[in-house]
């Protein structure tokens, strides 16, 4: 009788299976739709499990790779699973293992494709609600390369079955998959969400994997195995063939067993005979057991060390910032994006992500915001909610080891976010409060501090998975705030605990925060605070008035409101620059400056009218001319577009209404956008409100939005000849749905006699004279 | 790699010299594609006949037909086919530049753009310098698209090389590949005897070949 897998796999070698699907290719079969074979021709599968179990195998994978109802529609999955389960356990009897073969779902999730994280998760999750009844000893999610697809399997697996799970991706010979995931981050995210072993599969031969085998030992602190493939396919003939034999295979494997790693077996090209001659070559050596405690955050392609001190960046947060708020009310989460950018560029180590206010719905905001801001951030995340329903969520979607901001030192809080911490593997940031309100006293902190890494240990989250913020009050409002932080932060730090500070808020309500903030910031840094939830682009800075603050030594802040509220800021101190030249320049980085200085609610209409506006025809008329470039109308547009974002959150009413709805796509069977985005850019400052389609677009996802928007006007762009035809066909049946729509086109390849003939109603050649053309008719 | 800075201004449509700062912008997206993107291809030869369809991979039932396929494989006994992409990643790349500002977006596009294209020229390169080496000439490299090559044959391609799964590549419902930086291309093999343009044929007369009122044309 077999001893249980866990336990199993850490006491001595074990030896995996090699391919299935390239084995039933070179028995005549065809890989598609395999897993049929389980019904149609058992025999022949039980024969390559009694091959490998014959060379050596200690496990055999069930021949289930693909069998999800997105590789095989319309198939009943429960009697394939059932029945390969059926014939693996025949073949392996009592004594031997039987794994589940469970391998990606060949739809690419967001963003790189369309599939949402929950439909990834229900496909697995019917598959694991299968197999949970099933004689399987473990379940093998393999040759994975996306490590959101991955954490969605783990979570369907670990929720719906009580079985072992083991992880394994395909990796490049760059340590990378080809979605960039890095080995660290894929070890320290299968780890935190519980996974028995993992390990490295497919893609390569022996020899390239080796390293790839050796960085994930570096993580590793559960068992790990590695499966190559007989090196790399080549066509002859009409077959593909490996080039590397069993021999060679096996003296391959031999110097990765070297590393310690106990499980080996092949992917595709292997064979029985790859197998039996591997554990010939290793059977006799050496194996570690992996204990590598890394103590990191992560994200799917990094790993940040949780070293002092750690820039954790604040800016996603919408208290105080009404374009933020305003961007998260509209459902428009580009702006968000940029701060997630503008913060990683500026040097952020983390990235806070807080969407709580009133009038949204948090939850799904949060999760929104999580993906968004990973689309276009490698740096992890420190998900930043009070609301249990929400910080859940957001936890299942976040990719990588994130860190939780907050739990406090009530019963009520710790009960919330503890199990939630313990199950995907989270850190957890412990704010020194409670019921009673903040302590005034370190010691009282410190005490408030022990209960929370107290409780963490109840529920099972290591004390290392904490960080404590000691929280930063305002110096303005007393004079020792600043004091009773700085002492929590160090007698922490004595206790090896790792200490957290939300920085700016010592400097609220004085001038010049930056100076005080910086003053703080290099404090802390010499105590060893863990991590600084501020602006990235704060630097550490030395100022005596700051200092005197801060100790406590001045009273009412008086001497540095004196000495340092004085000082114009060095940012604006040598740049005069109108709304019409930055504009027309693109600055856009100087526009928020002038939205503060030059702006408010009485001038606003005016300084569209008379500077935003002539600024982007002028800009037009120049590039009409030849006498500027599609990059700099470019730059004149986005820097209109941040001046108009913020008039808008913060003067115009509802009832500022857009002049005209715009649906504007690239045709179907084109990628080519970037004249598209030109158009878009553009004439979203000149009032109308444009919805985005993307490229590859055809009538029927036209329609859809012609139903959700009403639009008065679709503008469709192609650039290549070949679609052309497309861009009549959808011109053509938008008239048919709609006579009243105006369409316009444009694109390399469009011209006005070509637009005439389709039937469209405008045709420009660039987005300048989109804008003439279009405010001919709806100019006002 | 070397990303050349004039290509990059082409597929921006800015002729002359362009403005102040262009250049240096230019220069800091492409370094940073440069450090951040790693192309990858892979590469396959094929035995080809010529059968009434077209042309067809020996021991397959993949046949490449139209016109364009026939004027430019006259000859020949033997084709590459290659796949090269910028990986998934320079989708997320691209994202990134596009989040920092429109200008840094349009740029990325086409500094990946000019950064694939040179990627093939290489692959171009290579295979034309390795068949001379066998007394043999290569044809231009034609893709999927150009002429009456139908984008239908794309999914054979992408099969025949194992695209999919090597280098993550797909194809959607209207064969556009995914990652869109992402270039397929057929180049043919045959006697120095046939009238030939020679490997890695200059710029200016892949452009001659296709319709005149691109905005691209050099």
């Amino acid at each position: 009788m077999r001893d249980f897998i866990s336990r199993r796999i850490r006491c001595g070698r074990f030896y995996l299976d090699g391919g299935m699907g390239s084995t039933l290719i070179s028995m005549g079969y065809s890989t598609n739709g395999a897993e049929k074979l389980n019904l149609s021709s058992p025999s022949a599968i039980k024969k390559i499990h009694d091959d490998y179990f014959a060379a050596g195998s200690d496990i055999v994978y069930t021949n289930t790779f693909g069998a999800n109802r997105l590789k095989l529609p319309g198939e009943n999955l429960r009697q394939i699973i059932t029945a390969a389960v059926k014939t693996a356990r025949l073949s392996a009897g009592d004594d031997r293992y039987v794994g589940y073969s469970c391998g990606p779902l060949g739809e690419l999730l967001e963003p790189f494709g369309s599939m949402t994280f929950d439909e990834a998760y229900d496909c697995f999750r019917e598959q694991a609600e299968i197999v949970a009844n099933l004689d399987v000893d473990c379940v093998v999610l393999e040759t994975i390369t996306d490590l959101k697809e991955l954490k969605a399997a783990i979570l369907a697996f670990r929720e719906h079955t009580n079985l072992p799970v083991w992880a394994s991706m395909s990796f490049e010979s760059n340590k990378r998959t080809y979605t960039g995931v890095s080995i660290g981050g894929f070890v320290l995210t299968a780890q935190g969400l519980g996974v028995d072993a993992l390990g490295v599969n497919c893609g390569m031969g022996p020899d390239m994997m080796y390293e790839n085998a050796l960085e994930l030992t570096k993580y590793a602190s559960v068992s790990v195995f590695v499966k190559p493939n007989a090196g790399m396919p080549y066509f002859k003939d009409g077959k593909t063939f490996y080039d590397v034999d069993a021999d060679l295979f096996a003296e391959q494997m031999s110097k990765i067993a070297d590393l310690g790693i106990s499980m080996l077996g092949g992917c595709c090209g292997t064979t029985a005979e790859y197998i039996k001659k591997t554990k010939e070559a290793t059977e006799g050596k050496p194996y570690r057991i992996f204990g590598n405690i890394t103590d990191a955050v992560c994200s799917a392609s990094k790993v940040v060390p949780l070293s002092p001190t750690l820039v954790i960046g604040e800016r996603i947060n919408p208290t105080g910032k009404p374009r933020l708020k305003q961007a998260l009310t509209d459902g428009d989460f580009d702006y968000l994006v940029s701060l997630a950018v503008e913060q990683t560029e500026a040097g952020a180590q983390i990235l806070d992500v807080n969407v709580g206010m009133g009038g949204i719905d948090e939850k799904e905001c949060l999760v929104k915001a999580v993906d968004a801001v990973q689309a276009v951030s490698e740096l992890p995340l420190c998900v930043d909610t009070s609301r249990k329903t929400a910080l859940e969520e957001a936890l299942r979607h976040a990719v990588g080891v994130v860190i939780i901001n907050s739990v406090n030192g009530e019963e009520q809080s710790m009960a919330d976010v503890f199990p939630l911490a313990k199950k995907y593997g989270a850190y957890v940031i412990g704010l020194c409060l409670d019921g009673d309100g903040v302590p005034e006293t370190a010691e009282k902190r410190l005490e408030i501090a022990r209960r929370i890494l107290d409780g963490a240990e109840k529920y099972g989250v290591e004390r290392d998975k904490i960080l404590i913020d000691a929280l930063t009050m305002a110096v303005s409002v007393n004079d020792n705030n600043a004091a009773v932080t700085a002492e929590t932060v160090r007698r922490l730090t004595e206790m090896g605990v790792k200490t957290v500070l939300g920085l700016s808020n010592v400097s609220f309500g004085l001038p010049n925060r930056n100076v005080i903030n910086g003053e703080f910031l290099r404090q802390m840094i010499e105590m060893k605070l863990t991590a600084a939830i501020i602006n990235p682009t704060l630097k550490p800075r030395a100022d005596k008035y700051a200092r005197k603050a801060l100790a406590g030594q001045d009273k009412g802040c008086a001497d540095y409101i004196a000495n340092v509220g004085g000082i114009k800021a060095e940012e604006t101190a040598s740049k005069e620059v109108g709304v019409f030249d930055a504009v027309l320049k693109g600055l856009k980085g100087e526009c928020g400056r002038l939205f503060k200085e030059k702006i408010n609610k009485d001038n606003f209409m005016s300084v569209i009218d008379g500077d935003i506006i002539p600024a982007l025809n002028e800009l037009g008329r120049r590039y009409e001319e030849g006498k500027a470039f599609l990059p700099q109308l470019i730059a004149g547009a986005e820097s209109a577009k941040v001046l108009l974002d913020e008039i808008k959150a913060s003067y115009m009413t509802e009832s500022s209404a857009a002049k005209a709805v715009m649906l504007i796509a690239t045709v179907k069977g084109d990628v080519h956008d970037i004249g598209k985005n030109i158009v878009k850019a553009v004439l979203s400052n000149y009032g109308y409100k444009i919805i985005d389609l993307g490229k590859d677009v055809g009538f029927e996802k036209i329609k859809e939005n012609i139903d959700k928007y009403k639009p008065s006007i679709v503008g469709l762009s192609a650039l290549m000849t070949t679609t052309l035809d497309n861009m009549a066909d959808i011109v053509k049946k938008i008239k048919a749905y709609d006579k009243n729509i105006v369409v316009a086109v444009g694109g390399a390849v469009v011209t006005q006699s070509f637009a005439d003939s389709i039937g469209a109603d405008v045709y420009s050649k660039d987005a300048q004279e989109a804008v003439r053309k279009l405010e001919a008719v709806f100019g006002r | 790699m070397n990303i050349d800075i004039n290509e990059v201004k082409r597929y921006l449509r800015v002729k002359g010299g362009g403005y102040e700062g262009l250049d240096e912008t230019i220069r800091r997206v492409a370094d940073k594609a440069s450090a951040e993107l790693c192309p990858k291809s892979i590469i396959n030869k094929f035995a080809v006949e010529w059968t009434e369809e077209g042309l067809r991979l020996k021991g397959t039932d993949i046949v490449f037909g139209g016109n364009l396929v026939r004027k430019t494989f006259d000859g020949c006994d033997e084709i590459y086919i290659f796949a090269a992409t910028l990986t998934l990643e320079s989708e997320l790349f691209m994202k990134k530049q596009a989040a920092l500002g429109a200008v840094e977006g349009i740029v990325s596009d086409c500094v990946l753009t000019t950064m694939i294209e040179s990627c093939c020229d290489d692959i171009d390169g290579a295979i034309a310098a390795r068949e001379a080496a066998r007394g043999r000439s290569v044809t231009r490299r034609i893709s999927c698209g150009y002429g009456d090559f139908p984008l239908e044959c794309q999914k054979d391609i992408l099969d025949i090389l194992g695209a999919g799964k090597i280098l993550g590549v797909k194809l959607n419902e209207n064969n556009m590949m995914y990652p869109n930086k992402t270039v397929t291309a057929l180049m043919g093999v045959k006697d120095m005897s046939f009238e030939t343009v020679g490997g890695g044929e200059a710029m200016a007369d892949k452009c001659s070949s296709c319709c005149s009122c691109c905005e691209f044309k050099r």
